[in-house]
Order: structure tokens, then sequence, then C-alpha cells
């Protein structure tokens, strides 16, 4: 019985791992933030900050587990200097972030 | 041409038009002395890359000559294939006279020579086919760094920089023409006004006609300029599709620092690191000074881009020549460029706006490889 186990629990192991190494090498989806008509510019500034907007507003709207707002992190994200982000989380705790939330 | 330059390179040894590819490669003078003196151990520094390059490192002797095809700065514009012969001479590693090329290089010429002979021998290893794939096949290496007194531009590898040589190379044809002119009038009218010839000066100070006409014209001539010039520059604003991969150059006093956020799962940054100069010190042989960096920004090529660039301190250039790309890094603002790399390379490029004491020493390295290769790198990275 114990053979069975541990042979089994070997199986279960060795089948994660494959899977966890199938996974790896799969290939990743190259897919960013679309270019916005409303920001045809150079300038993209705004065009992140927007994003950092939409996103939080779409979280306020639509609560934090709907999942549809996934879509503009990952814009955000993809557009905003981790830095930008960083100060800008800061300023929401704190109360004191600038833009329409 | 590319012969003579070849047999001059031979046995000159100097740098010659069809050596300028070479001539990058040589961190000292007595480059090819040390070449020589080490028995094969000096080549592996040619095909080795930099140390985050995702293609692999060469194993066996004859993926080492393979590699060595793959960097892409071998060549020189125009004399490519000179320049790769003779870049093949100076290596030597991979060279059998007799059966790759038809020089006029007799074998027993080298076969005095014992240490070409040891080489050339040590090479028969080898495969026949693949030294002649080596040997044969026109070598097409692209000049994607700056070369020693060059006076063009470094070869496109986006069509924005394509469209850029090709606007410069029409309106200096317009140029050379007009130069010619000017100045065939300019020398006859010092000619045949010269104070021998007409002792008395003309009082002529006014002709309406040809005022007009030498208003007229120029303007027309500046108007056809600028029709190609602006459909150039308001396409390199053109987002023509939506890019595939953003990229963020971030400017820091004194080096750059990349984010690859479209793989980032939660605010944390899973893919960001910084590209810092190799110092002249640490560099190896082949690699170029003051251009190298240890973390090179890796791009599939191929694919859109989308380039956004800033600063975290004070103002910066994001440039790459190759590219066709030269953009601001400005602290608080984001500039984006869109690109599209049609080959794979490695493009050199450094700060372009003076930044403080290192701005010299804050380069940029864009590795342009297969869409499979950047796959695998990202997964090596994120993990």
């Amino acid at each position: 019985m114990a053979e069975v186990l541990e042979s089994s629990y070997t199986f279960l192991k060795l089948w994660d791992l494959s899977r966890k190494f199938r996974n790896r090498n799969e290939p990743i989806e190259l897919k960013t933030a679309p270019a916005d008509f409303r920001f045809p510019t150079t300038n993209q500034t705004r065009h992140c900050f927007t994003r950092y907007i939409e996103f939080h507003r779409c979280l306020a709207a639509k609560g934090d587990n709907s999942g549809e707002c996934e879509k503009f992190a990952k814009y955000y994200r993809s557009l905003c200097p981790g830095e930008w982000v960083e100060r800008w989380n800061e300023q929401r705790g704190n109360g004191t972030f600038p833009g329409p939330l | 041409m590319g012969l003579l330059s070849h047999v001059r390179s031979t046995f000159v040894g100097k740098c010659c038009k069809g050596n300028f590819g070479m001539s990058r490669f040589l961190q000292s003078n007595d480059f090819q002395h040390k070449l020589i003196l080490s028995s094969g151990k000096e080549y592996e520094h040619f095909s080795k890359r930099s140390y985050s390059s995702p293609s692999m490192t060469p194993g066996t002797e004859s993926t080492t000559a393979i590699t060595k095809f793959k960097m892409p700065n071998i060549g020189s514009e125009g004399f490519a294939f000179s320049s790769f012969l003779s870049t093949v001479n100076r290596n030597s590693s991979m060279i059998n006279f007799s059966s790759c090329f038809k020089t006029p290089v007799k074998p027993e010429q080298i076969a005095a020579n014992p240490v070409i002979r040891k080489m050339t021998t040590g090479m028969e290893k080898i495969p026949r086919a693949l030294r002649w794939m080596c040997g044969g096949f026109p070598a097409i290496a692209f000049c994607d760094a700056p070369e020693p007194w060059q006076l063009g531009f470094q070869d496109a590898a986006t069509p924005i920089m394509q469209g850029i040589m090709d606007l410069h190379h029409d309106i200096f044809f317009f140029l050379v023409q007009i130069a010619v002119f000017v100045l065939w009038v300019l020398s006859r009218a010092l000619w045949c006004f010269r104070s021998k010839i007409s002792p008395i000066p003309q009082r002529i100070v006014h002709g309406t006609t040809i005022e007009i006409l030498w208003t007229i014209f120029p303007s027309i001539i500046l108007m056809f300029i600028a029709i190609p010039s602006f459909t150039l520059l308001y396409s390199m604003d053109d987002v023509v599709v939506d890019p595939a991969i953003t990229i963020k150059a971030i400017g820091h006093q004194w080096y750059w620092s990349y984010e690859y956020s479209d793989y980032n799962n939660s605010d944390e940054q899973s893919l960001a690191f910084d590209s810092y100069m190799v110092p002249e010190d640490d560099l190896e042989l082949g690699q170029l000074r003051l251009l190298e960096v240890d973390n090179r920004v890796v791009v599939p090529a191929k694919t859109h881009l989308r380039v956004l660039i800033t600063s975290a301190d004070v103002l910066h250039s994001w440039a790459v020549p190759s590219l066709g790309v030269k953009c601001d890094a400005v602290p608080g603002r984001l500039n984006q460029i869109s690109t599209f790399i049609q080959r794979e390379g490695v493009y050199y490029g450094q700060c372009s706006e003076i930044c403080g004491t290192n701005h010299a020493f804050m380069p940029i390295v864009v590795e342009a490889v297969s869409t499979k290769d950047y796959g695998s790198w990202v997964s090596n990275q994120i993990q």
C-alpha cells in the first residue's frame, strides 16, 4: 500500500513538474496597450495617466472582483513607468492624488 | 575592387577600406599579434555575445564559426564581401584558402608560414560543407555601429531609417547640381570680369528679370524638397498598427533603465533592468569601446514596437542611428516612438542630449532577435 502511495506521489510530482515545464516553454503572448485615437501624438503622458484613472474608476464602479477592469490595469502597467505608478498609489493612499477618481 | 582590397589587407595588414569592419574589433594595435600567439583560445571571444544575450552560447567549434556570422558588425557598407573576407583572414580560424576563395593567394605562400598552417590545419575539423558555406556565400554583414572616420550613415534596419537615407541621397543629388551650377556662375563672373579684361566696371545694379528668376526657381526647388521631407516627417509620427510590445526606456544619470511591463500581473515590475556601459577595462576582445552595455534591450525583429521614453532626472535622448530613432527623454513626460526592426542584429546608440559628466558613457544597445528567442528570453528573465 505504502509503495503504491509513494509511486503515485512520485507520478503526481513528475506530472506537476512536467506541467510547469510545459507552461514555461509556452510562447508568451505579445500583446500590449493598443494605440488610442485620443492620444495620437508623440506625447503619451496623458495616455498613461488616463488609463490609470480609468482603471480606478472602473474598480469604483464595478467593484474589485468584477474582472472587467483588468484590461485597464494591463494598459496602464504597459504605459506608465513603475516609479510613476508607485507614486500615484501612494498619493491615492494619502488622499492626495491629483486626478479625478 | 573587393579582391584588391582583400589582397591588400592580407599582405599589407593595414586597415584599408575593405578592412573597416575588422578594425572596429581591434582593441589595440597588437591585436593580430595576440591572435596569432593564442592557439585558438582567443577565438571564443569573437562569438561571445553580451552577458544577457538570449542566443545560444557556442558549444562546438562549428557553432563557434557560425555565430561569428551572426555577429552584426562584421562588414562595412558597400564593401560587405571584401571586408568579410579580410575579417575571415584576420580570424584565420575558418579559412582554407585553396578551397574557399578564388584569390590570387598561392597555397605555398601560406604553407610557408607555420603559424597560419597550424591554424588552417586546425580548422580541418570543421566539416567541409560548412566551411564552404562560410566562405562561398557572400556575407550580408551590416554596419550597425559607428566606424572610425565614418562619413555616411549606418545601415538602415527600419523603414524610417531607409526613408531618411533615401531622402538624404535624393536631396544630395540636387544639392550637388546646384552647387556645381553656382560655382560655375561664380567662377565665370570672376574670370570674365577681371580687371585686365574689363578695366571699366559695369554699373548695372538692378535686373528685374534675373531677380524674379532667382527668387522663383529656388522657391520651386525648396517646395519640391519640402514635399518628401514632410511626408517622411509625418510618417514617423504615425502609429500605423497597434504595437505588440511596449518598452519603456528611462534615462538616469548616467545609465538607461528599461521596463517590459506587458507581462506584469501586479504593479510590481517583473521585468526591469538597468543597462550600464561596460567599462574599458572589462571589455572583451571584439567588444566596442564606449558602446557596449551589460544588459541589452532585447526586442523581437519584424514586430511593431512602441518605445516610451522618459527620464528620471535631467534631459537625456535615446538615439539609435540604425533604427532612425532619436527621441528626447524628458522627466515627467512620456515620449512615444513606434518602430519596426526589419532584421535581427545588434544596434548601437548613445545618449544624445548633454546630461552631465558621464553623458558619453551611457550607450544604448538594442538586440533584435527572432520572436521565439524573445519569448524564451522574457520567460527566462521573469523567472
